[in-house]
């Protein structure tokens, strides 16, 4: 049996912990929602960081650390075969994100090209942007980016995605303390700060701000995704997993305000009028990265530097998330008994071909990411009933607190687990969903629309019936005795 | 900037960045504990 590998130190698994979770969410999608609802939904987004991600993140690091195997073998060594197909839903979940992320990190890595050529200063961006995703030019970057991701897991977790993180994170944050000298030195930065951090009254008594506290905080940390867990194999055997979950959690919404500090006020400085930065703010996340920002940003004096500074920061921030999703996709075939050279091509040659529907319509990457994204609040629930199905104080004693010395998880683990997060989950989902009727009122039942109630349910309902229908075999090819690296 | 503003971009960032820091040095000291440990043991 091949020596698994290990993390080099808690630093290294920290730094790829935390490059896992900043991805381009908190960078395309928080300083967006921040600027519409201000302070009234910073606080929502800090109380579910402890209602729902944290938790989630110490279930993942407590499971990758016991059992040493990918989310399906963890799913059928802990629920017993039966329940094999909720880890492979899980699995599938992220995996069918991380065949349009690798689009948005090839689209990122184009821009800052374009950025750095200059040529994005010269451009009608609505135009640009348009010319450009109906181009062929997206399957090149989505394909040079699933590349750049191969080569670092190919060289495995030492040499490969602790070397990655230990570039990519702090250049990340190098370049967001960038964006926020200029952001705040710009004339009227302080409308825009009144704006991130003011608290209205009539948003923080809405519910609907709540919700969208929670859906960041959930799809923002990358709890409940797989991710962690799939890290959590290689660290060593008395991490503290508790401190590491904070860490990666408050890491991870750190990051969340430092973009937020470098574009909201930039937004509200550069915008004639408040309404217009408003309107700003509302134009979806793609829109707001890649017209809105180019165009508002191209303003400043020096503005290629800005401009590439901020997709060079988006690029780092995809791709750190993408290795990670690599990882994850690799880490299953090798506990099918594939060693890591042999697994790798095929999940990239998957990804390049199952990313081209994205990469080639911006309507099918819409469907995915509506799909999937809400996928994940599936794949939370699934976590919380495999540690309900262990019994959820037995979790927390025989897999949590179990090195002496490491910061001790407290009772409050048990209340969330059982009650909350489950709770938080259904009423996330149907809020969602309820929302989506309204967006499509006429055909939300359309198994075939971009974003709607039936497409959602439809496509869930496939690959859970599909993984369901394919738990016997997919148990009997899992290597459960097996580690090979 | 307005003094509500003020104050709540205080305490989010005191939280938030205050938090991180705070979790940071916990992990800082119990790694040094752990090396002196081991270093004792040798």
């Amino acid at each position: 049996m091949e020596k698994q590998e290990r993390f080099s130190s808690r630093w290294t698994l920290l730094l790829s912990t935390m490059g896992m979770a900043i991805g381009a969410g908190n960078i395309w999608r928080f300083p967006r929602l921040a600027g519409q609802y201000g302070g009234s939904f910073l606080i929502p987004w800090c109380i579910f960081l402890l209602l729902w991600s944290v938790p989630l993140i110490v279930i993942e690091f407590s499971i990758g650390r016991k059992t040493r195997k990918g989310v399906i073998g963890s799913f059928a060594v802990l629920m017993g075969p039966r329940y094999t197909w909720m880890g492979g839903f899980v699995a599938f979940v992220t995996m069918a994100i991380m065949f349009y992320y690798s689009v948005v990190t090839g689209w990122a890595l184009r821009y800052f090209l374009t950025a750095v050529s200059g040529n994005l200063a010269t451009v009608d961006h609505s135009a640009y942007w348009e010319q450009f995703t109906s181009s062929y030019q997206p399957i090149v970057f989505h394909l040079v980016a699933l590349l750049v991701a191969s080569l670092v897991i190919s060289r495995g977790v030492v040499r490969g995605i602790e070397r990655a993180n230990r570039i990519l994170l702090p250049s990340l944050v190098l370049l967001l303390v960038i964006g926020i000298v200029r952001s705040l030195t710009l004339p009227n930065a302080s409308v825009g700060l009144n704006y991130f951090f003011g608290i209205k009254l009539e948003y923080l008594l809405n519910y609907q701000v709540w919700l969208e506290g929670l859906s960041q905080s959930a799809w923002s940390t990358g709890a409940g995704w797989g991710l962690i867990l799939t890290y959590a194999v290689y660290m060593k055997e008395n991490e503290d997993v508790v401190l590491n979950s904070f860490i990666t959690g408050f890491g991870n919404n750190s990051a969340s305000l430092l973009a937020g500090l470098a574009i909201i006020p930039a937004i509200f400085s550069l915008t004639p009028t408040v309404a217009q930065a408003e309107a700003a703010l509302q134009a979806g996340n793609d829109g707001l990265s890649f017209i809105v920002i180019p165009q508002l940003f191209g303003q400043l004096p020096a503005a290629r530097l800005f401009v590439s500074v901020f997709f060079l920061a988006l690029f780092f921030a995809a791709l750190s998330s993408l290795i990670s999703m690599f990882e994850l996709s690799t880490r299953l075939l090798m506990d099918f008994g594939l060693p890591r050279r042999k697994a790798l091509p095929v999940v990239s040659f998957l990804t390049a071909v199952l990313g081209l529907p994205s990469a080639l319509y911006l309507r099918f990457f819409k469907n995915q990411d509506w799909v999937w994204g809400l996928g994940l609040i599936i794949s939370g629930l699934f976590f919380v009933l495999l540690v309900k199905h262990l019994g959820v104080a037995k979790f927390r004693r025989e897999f949590v607190n179990v090195v002496k010395d490491d910061l001790r998880l407290g009772k409050w683990f048990e209340l969330v687990v059982r009650y909350l997060i489950p709770v938080e989950a259904v009423v996330l989902l149907l809020w969602w969903l309820y929302r989506s009727v309204g967006w499509s009122p006429g055909s939300w039942f359309n198994p075939f629309g971009a974003e709607t109630l039936g497409t959602c349910l439809f496509q869930w309902a496939l690959i859970i019936l599909l993984m369901i229908s394919l738990n016997r075999v997919i148990f009997q090819k899992l290597n459960l005795k097996r580690n090979r690296e | 900037m307005k003094t509500d503003a003020v104050a709540m971009m205080i305490f989010i960032l005191s939280l938030t960045w205050g938090g991180l820091l705070f979790f940071l040095n916990l992990a800082y000291q119990k790694e040094r504990r752990q090396k002196q440990k081991t270093r004792k043991t040798l």
